[in-house]
């Protein structure tokens, strides 16, 4: 019988072709979509692409119309790219890694309109990071159910105050044995007991002062412990005084504790100081972090000899084997980008971007160049000599760049918009994993801000001496590590904010601060007897001294 | 369902050698066990195609070897992790990895290497094993199963009618 089927052959052939044409015809489609799926992903905003062309040979890919939606303003794009063109090197992909010689965005524009939104529904697949919208309500003190709050409070002072009534309870039982009158004269009276009879027989024969030598050291060492045993009670007096008398301290201190505690629950603790950090910190904050989360990504899982992959069903976890092929899976030697809009133009240049940083065994470099209106340079370069060392370093300065619409805070009652003004802003620094040193500066001199109408009070304070001032100044600093970031943000706004609510604010709180030293008085009570614990030691002390001035004596009349 | 039941009765009870039929069995095992987008599995096909292979039986063990090897997927992990950490096969691993081969291979994925192994463990022992079974459906079982009031039901429709003609 033939083993051999000639037939199956073509067969093969013809599958080979078939399933060569589908992936042809479906791979413009497969890298659209992967490039809108995981963009939208990490932009958090619809990233769309017009079309695809994949030409084989050479083998290269052109990506034209690819517009990202600005997650802030859906109706408005980030950026725009007429086209994205670059070339894939056959003989790296060979090794089943993707190294783009050259890539080159040309057209691009910033802020343009869109058709469509480009919100996502629901928000990022992954969790959407942070609520930006800041309340912008500083707290009417007036309306402050000042007894309430003392009601639902958990008072330290009363917390304080039991501790300090089971601490004497407890001391007092304590000493009540230790100074057991009967058990302490009995004692004494024995002592006594034996001197009068050594004494009597010393008295009948003065002989039987050196027969009874021996007796009478005995009674010397039993009045000698008896009194180091009264001394080291008093030892213990002094400690267990001292003890109350911290305690009593603390309860002392207890309502300006309770006070401050009530008080921060509205922001008050520290004064106009804390309202700052509550009520404008956060606005510019959540911005800082979101770029930290970004870096934590790229953080590897271990040695980086293994990498879990959620490729496919069934493939399990891949297992990296040291590569001789020396470049990663993804590298983008050269990134240029051009493009211009009403006023500016932006030229950039990118070097050895790749993924895994560290195969590249280059730093990845990004330097982008604006122009036009004003002037900005942005400059990152990261370099990572292994999986668990990195050193990203940015240098990036904007030089009087007219502003038109920025926005400056979302607030509920609408945004806070700087309709004109002069970006200067400087930021620079380095991140590595284990720590964050990032110093951001920005300036915006004759700032024109239109804000809601509807603001009023020290809002409307607020916005108006923003707009009065001559320049306006934000410094962020970023220290510590990525994983626990130290952000301090210094604003000029700050003091306009302090000024706008501060002398009204400063009066309503110590107005606030009386009443609630009130309700906490009425709601602790008079705690002022607790201090008489005092007598009570004396008491003891006293029958201490005169039980030791009994040992005293008899010992002074022992002559041997 | 009848009607890939009246193939299958149809190629067991055909001349076709009890080899081909267990080829079939072995092959199918392997495309089946491990993940389809293989580079093995390329190779697998040609053979199929290749050698005079029963393509009816392989075609019908294949999904039945799938929900298998889906079903055993975390064993087939473990076991090429085993495979892939073993100290002895590092450098051989690692060669391997370094050749254009080894890098389409995907044997670098656990589950890969894994259920590639526990396939061809499963080919090796399925061969001799579906090829006794055939025999002795042939000599033995075939003549009671014919007897069986479902295989007469399955004799008298249209569909088998259909295969018969063939």
């Amino acid at each position: 019988m033939k083993i051999i089927r000639w037939w199956g052959v073509l067969a093969f052939a013809v599958l080979l072709l078939l399933i060569t044409l589908v992936w042809y015809f479906l791979a413009p489609r497969v890298i659209a979509s992967s490039i809108e799926q995981s963009g939208s992903e990490v932009l958090g905003a619809r990233v769309e692409i017009a079309s695809v062309d994949l030409a084989l040979f050479p083998l290269s890919v052109s990506i034209k119309g690819l517009q990202a939606a600005d997650p802030e303003e859906p109706m408005t794009n980030i950026f725009e790219s007429e086209e994205v063109k670059f070339a894939i090197d056959s003989s790296a992909l060979l090794w089943k890694k993707v190294v783009i010689d050259e890539l080159t965005l040309t057209g691009l524009k910033t802020g343009t309109q869109r058709e469509t939104s480009g919100a996502l529904p629901g928000g990022r697949k992954s969790s959407q990071a942070i609520d930006k919208v800041v309340e912008l309500v500083v707290p009417d003190v007036a309306n402050f159910d000042v007894k309430k709050m003392v009601e639902d409070a958990d008072l330290i002072t009363l917390k304080r105050i039991a501790a300090f009534k089971e601490s004497k309870e407890q001391i007092e039982t304590q000493w009540d044995k230790d100074l057991d009158k009967e058990a302490f004269d009995k004692r004494i009276e024995k002592i006594k007991a034996e001197y009068k009879r050594l004494a009597d027989r010393a008295k009948d024969n003065k002989l039987n002062l050196l027969k009874d030598k021996k007796e009478w050291k005995a009674l010397k060492r039993d009045i000698d412990v008896e009194r180091e045993r009264i001394s080291s009670l008093s030892g213990k007096l002094k400690s267990d005084k001292s003890s109350l008398s911290k305690q009593y301290q603390s309860i002392k201190q207890g309502p300006k504790d309770d006070l401050n505690a009530i008080l921060k629950n509205v922001g008050l603790d520290s004064g106009v100081e804390s309202l700052v950090d509550k009520y404008i910190g956060p606005q510019y904050t959540p911005y800082v972090m979101q770029a930290l989360d970004m870096i934590k990504s790229f953080e590897p899982s271990s040695a980086g000899a293994e990498e879990k992959e959620k490729a496919v069903v069934q493939m399990g976890q891949k297992v990296y084997f040291k590569d001789e092929i020396n470049f990663p899976e993804f590298l983008v030697k050269k990134v240029t980008m051009g493009g211009s809009n009403e006023g500016w133009n932006i030229d950039g240049k990118g070097f050895d971007l790749g993924y895994l940083p560290w195969l590249t065994g280059k730093p990845a470099k990004l330097n982008l160049s604006f122009g036009g209106k004003g002037s900005a340079n942005f400059n990152v370069e990261s370099h990572w000599p292994s999986a668990n060392k990195m050193k990203t370093t940015i240098d990036s300065k904007v030089a009087k760049w007219p502003l038109e619409s920025m926005e400056l805070m979302q607030t509920t009652d609408g945004n806070w918009i700087i309709d004109s003004g002069e970006l200067s802003a400087e930021l620079t620094g380095n991140i590595t994993l284990e720590s964050i040193n990032l110093s951001a500066k920005f300036a915006i001199a004759s700032p024109k801000l239109s804000f809601p109408e509807t603001l009023g009070g020290w809002q409307k304070s607020l916005a108006q001496s923003i707009n009065g001032q001559s320049k306006i100044n934000f410094e962020l600093t970023a220290t510590g590590t990525i994983n626990e970031p130290k952000i301090r943000l210094k604003s000029s706004i700050e003091n306009l904010f302090k000024q706008a609510v501060g002398e009204q604010l400063k009066k309503k709180a110590e107005g606030l601060k009386g009443k609630v030293n009130e309700a906490l008085s009425e709601k602790i009570g008079d705690f002022s007897s607790l201090q008489n614990f005092g007598s009570q030691f004396k008491e003891w002390q006293s029958k201490l001294k005169a039980n030791d001035d009994v040992l005293e004596q008899l010992k002074g009349k022992i002559k041997i | 369902m009848l009607t890939i039941l009246a193939k299958l009765l149809k190629v067991l009870n055909s001349e076709q050698s009890p080899g081909q039929i267990a080829a079939a069995i072995s092959l199918s095992a392997i495309v089946g066990l491990t993940p389809l987008m293989s580079l093995h599995n390329l190779l697998i096909v040609f053979l199929v195609l290749f050698f005079r292979v029963n393509l009816t039986i392989f075609l019908v063990a294949w999904p039945l070897f799938t929900i298998l090897g889906m079903a055993i997927s975390p064993l087939s992990e473990s076991v090429g992790e085993s495979i892939l950490h073993a100290p002895a096969l590092l450098t051989t691993w690692e060669s391997f990895y370094n050749t254009v081969i080894g890098r389409w291979s995907n044997f670098y994925y656990s589950g890969v290497i894994g259920s590639l192994v526990i396939a061809i463990v499963v080919a090796i022992l399925g061969y001799p094993l579906s090829r006794i079974l055939v025999v002795k459906y042939r000599d033995t079982w075939m003549k009671k199963l014919e007897k069986l009031r479902i295989v007469k039901l399955l004799s008298a429709t249209k569909i088998w009618q259909l295969y018969q003609g063939q």
